[in-house]
């Protein structure tokens, strides 16, 4: 029963929202398949990319240095990420329908040479790709450990890892479009529970151990702050997406929304655990966040030991994570190398990120390398924004005197 | 290629030899006899044109042939064909025979002008006038009478149609408590008229093809043309005019033809039985589908939501709708993950269940030999084929088996120690769980997913639970019923038309009709819409008498 005509069946798009569909064919050579993210998914991406693994060790990464004022780093740490959002924003509306792969070579490109720009760029994309795709692999390993070591004591923490980069590679088969409603959808299913949890666990919290709240030096809430930004980390992935970005007034004012919900999120976290357990007792402590879900207890509910069903919950917001950096991977070599479909380079990314996610033997080794993965996305997510912000400036400001 | 799926691209790659081998077929739409017979222009005389005819339809006892005089005063040769059980014999002999053969005069040269045909002192409404043996075959198959006269190389084709049909009955399966109670029938000019009975809208636009080559199934597209974005509605016709097959039999030929994707436990297209409820869709912008010999119209596009909304839900009051909207979203979770939660919960986290269940859970399951997944699998599978042999099985047999079933084989089950009194709970709930949904078809949808979910929990527990829902809920975000998101409004956001997806809000403030089907006339409730102040009379009153006062 084949169909007389076979361009019968492409869905096509009589009814999509304003501008959000394009003829299928023409997307596939160009660099972006159309302005189909709206600013609300636009905010969605940011945020859910970056509520992730972090959420678990983020008490006592926290604290560490700062003590019991640990939350200021968290605060500070939002409002740079703002900022770092604000610039990529800002540059993905002065270059509307162009990710960094685009709009990084014209940037960098002196007149009429184009291929130095696109050559100066590619060691930034090489960075933007290697950390992407490193993290991702990294997420999975850490969701990995956590489910098999609390939740499935039995089932080796490969096959979980797999089952997590395969459905990471579910969601890529699919176009940003899709990527984007996705997110839209799964952020509400990680925030709401998060918020629970940490709202309901201040019951058992002690307000003495927040105090003194500004007890510390200048370079401790420095550290603190950097840390803080490496586990805020994620919005970068809008200088990709951002090509897809349908340009509105609100894009900017979603977007930092976008960022405040983890930001908002995590500072409640971070106050409940260090409330709850105290700094030095936090130091001690793993996967603090876990431990207190242990601690809340949720009168009359039918379930007790809520900490598996938070890790279910969980796991929507690794995913979120995990598909994104997935998905960035493989759009930015596809954007970079200008290949035509961007479903084969994630097929081929899967063994890779595979065995990166099982390089690290152990926990320590782990967060060893989650340190090193921390700091090259602090150079990716607040040196490459920052950087091309700057050259932006410097351009435009020539442009308009010539 | 590129937008599309990865389960697309493995198809088309699976599917391309067969497609080379279909080309030269697709290259043009088959030849069908019809189609042949519609170059054969009819003689003057009577006697071939019968031959004609007769040697078309050869085999086709069921043929009337009738030879008459037309005319009262100089009477032609004539003859009246049609199908006996197709047409009415009664409408044939009074208004056709009878008056052909005494009450009609004939003109001179009827046969050039054909104006005078058409006013042949027939008594039938509907004269249409034909001229090869295609319109007098279609014509005599179609149910209607043709009429040719010696001496002319026309055919009279008269509506005479008149099966028996089935009456107007409750729907069978979307009934409510309150609300209409008719539902569409076989014939299709019945439910058309049904849902112009409901909308006197003169925008409300009736356009016919026919489909299937040897059915011509006659089907009709209806919506209202100033509502309805007209890129959907060519949309729609485009799809349904590329459906190249032999016949026609029910609506889900058509749905499967033009749905956008064709590996989805979801349907992708609505229908529906039930008159009001094609005729809200219209109001909303969509398309509805009518299609000949089936009570099931289509609705296009659809989208998830409409999946577990009932039109009872607007004719409550808006508390109701929406409490009763919650209790379906309730009951289709269940229909979906009850038995694989118990799965997930007594082999992988018993330490969430309270300690005095767990001492009970684990009580009722000491004597079962099998694992959870195994005993789960077996009630679920029994009670598929309970419901499935029930549905076969005479009417008032059908639920005494049921009673048998669950009950019965229940118990015993339970006594035998084959498998855990909870468990049986679990499997009662998901039924009745699953039967709660409006639409049969995504209720289908959701039976069918359990089973991989019980799958996904036996290996992984509640993390394989929370995996698979993730896919399911990547695969819902890309579907599309005709370019419209399959999740909409929930993802693209609507906040509009968000008022009637999970909740549903007073009629007064659903001002707008639904964003994501581009409706040409947003507007559905007017701002001159009588607003009840709290003393019970209206404003527009007040406003009136206040008017006056100053007067």
């Amino acid at each position: 029963m084949q169909p007389k005509d076979p361009t019968a069946r492409k869905p096509n798009s009589p009814a999509g929202n304003g501008n959000t569909d394009q003829p299928s064919k023409k997307s596939s050579n160009s660099e972006s398949e159309g302005s189909v993210i709206s600013s609300r998914q636009s905010a969605s991406i940011i945020a859910s990319t970056m509520i992730g693994v972090g959420v678990l060790t983020l008490p006592r990464v926290a604290v560490h240095g700062t003590n019991q004022s640990g939350w200021i780093g968290i605060v500070i740490g939002t409002a740079i990420a703002m900022l770092m959002t604000w610039v990529i924003s800002r540059l993905g509306g002065r270059f509307g329908g162009q990710s960094i792969v685009g709009y990084g070579a014209e940037l960098l490109a002196p007149p009429r040479l184009k291929w130095i720009g696109k050559v100066l760029v590619f060691p930034f994309l090489l960075l933007l790709l290697v950390y992407w795709g490193w993290a991702s692999a990294l997420v999975a390993r850490l969701f990995g450990e956590v489910v098999s070591t609390t939740m499935l004591p039995t089932t080796p923490v490969e096959v979980i890892i797999v089952t997590m980069l395969v459905a990471g590679l579910f969601m890529t088969m699919y176009a940003v479009e899709v990527m984007a409603r996705v997110n839209e959808i799964m952020l509400p299913l990680i925030v709401v529970p998060i918020l629970i949890i940490a709202v309901s666990s201040f019951q058992s919290g002690r307000l003495e151990n927040l105090f003194p709240l500004f007890d510390l030096d200048w370079k401790m809430v420095m550290t603190s702050s950097f840390i803080m930004t490496s586990t805020m980390l994620g919005f970068e992935v809008m200088l990709l997406f951002s090509a897809n970005v349908q340009q509105s007034p609100h894009l900017i004012r979603s977007n930092m929304i976008g960022v405040s919900i983890p930001g908002l999120l995590y500072l409640l976290i971070a106050i409940a655990g260090i409330s709850v357990f105290g700094y030095e007792e936090l130091q001690l402590l793993a996967w603090p966040t876990l431990e207190l879900v242990k601690t809340t207890e949720v009168p009359g509910l039918i379930l007790e030991r809520l900490e598996s069903a938070f890790l279910a919950v969980w796991v929507t917001a690794v995913f979120t994570t995990l598909a994104n950096f997935y998905y960035a991977t493989a759009l930015i070599i596809k954007q970079m190398f200008k290949f035509s479909s961007h479903r084969w380079i994630s097929v081929i990314l899967l063994p890779v990120l595979y065995w990166l996610a099982m390089r690290p033997d152990n926990l320590y080794q782990l967060f060893a390398t989650q340190n090193i993965i921390g700091n090259m996305g602090m150079v990716a997510g607040l040196g490459i924004p920052l950087f091309f912000g700057l050259v932006g400036v410097l351009r435009r400001g020539k442009s308009e005197k010539g | 290629m590129m937008k599309a799926s990865f389960f697309q691209i493995l198809k088309s790659k699976l599917t391309s030899g067969r497609k080379k081998r279909m080309k030269a077929h697709m290259s043009q739409r088959l030849k069908t006899k019809l189609d042949h017979m519609g170059e054969v222009q009819l003689p003057e005389t009577l006697a071939e044109a019968l031959k004609l005819v007769e040697n078309a339809l050869k085999t086709s006892n069921d043929m009337v042939v009738r030879e008459f005089y037309l005319g009262k005063d100089s009477p032609k040769r004539a003859a009246v064909l049609f199908i006996d059980g197709l047409s009415d014999t009664q409408l044939t002999d009074d208004f056709i025979l009878k008056a052909g053969m005494f009450e009609t005069t004939l003109h001179d040269n009827m046969q050039a002008a054909e104006d005078e045909l058409r006013r042949l002192g027939i008594p039938i409404n509907d004269l249409k006038v034909g001229k090869t043996l295609k319109d007098v075959v279609n014509t005599v198959l179609t149910g209607d009478a043709a009429v040719l006269i010696d001496g002319v190389p026309r055919v009279l084709q008269l509506n005479a149609k008149g099966w028996i049909q089935r009456g107007i009955e409750e729907a069978s399966t979307e009934s409510v408590v309150r609300g209409p109670r008719d539902s569409f029938t076989e014939t299709i000019r019945t439910n058309t008229a049904m849902i112009r009975r409901r909308l006197k809208d003169p925008n409300l636009c009736v356009e016919s093809m026919k489909v299937g080559r040897r059915s011509l199934t006659d089907i009709s597209i209806m919506y209202l043309e100033d509502i309805a974005d007209p890129k959907l509605v060519e949309e729609v016709k485009r799809r349904i005019d590329g459906i190249d097959i032999d016949a026609v039999l029910e609506s889900g030929y058509i749905e499967q033809f033009i749905e956008d994707h064709h590996i989805s436990p979801f349907p992708i297209i609505q229908n529906t039985e039930r008159p009001d409820k094609a005729v809200a869709n219209i109001l909303e912008g969509r398309v509805v589908v009518v299609c000949d010999g089936t009570p099931f119209v289509l609705i296009a596009p659809s989208v998830f939501a409409q999946f577990y909304q009932s039109p009872e839900d607007y004719y409550e009051r808006f508390l109701i709708g929406t409490l009763i909207r919650f209790i379906r979203i309730i009951s289709m979770g269940m229909a979906l993950l009850l038995p694989s939660l118990y799965i997930a919960f007594s082999s992988f986290h018993p330490e969430m269940i309270p300690s005095r269940l767990v001492i009970a859970m684990a009580a009722g399951r000491s004597t079962v030999p099998f694992p959870s997944i195994i005993e789960a699998f077996l009630m679920e599978v029994t009670m598929e084929i309970l419901r499935e042999a029930s549905v076969r099985l005479p009417g008032p047999i059908g639920p005494t088996i049921g009673i048998v079933g669950a009950l019965v084989v229940g118990q015993a089950a339970v006594q035998a120690g084959i498998v855990s009194p909870i468990m049986v709970i679990i499997v009662a709930l998901t039924t009745i769980g699953s039967f709660a949904s409006p639409s049969y078809s995504a209720a289908i949808a959701l039976r069918m997913l359990r089973f991989p979910m019980m799958i996904a929990a036996s290996l992984f527990g509640l993390y394989g639970i929370m995996l698979l829902l993730i896919l399911i809920i990547v695969h819902l975000c890309s579907l599309k019923s005709f370019g419209v998101p399959y999740l909409s409004p929930m993802t693209p956001m609507d906040i509009n038309a968000n008022k009637d997806t999970l909740i549903r809000a007073p009629l007064q403030w659903m001002f707008r009709r639904p964003a994501p089907f581009n409706p040409q006339d947003p507007i559905r409730v007017g701002d001159s819409s009588v607003q009840i102040d709290k003393e019970g009379e209206t404003s527009n009153a007040t406003k009136g008498s206040d008017g006056q006062e100053t007067k």
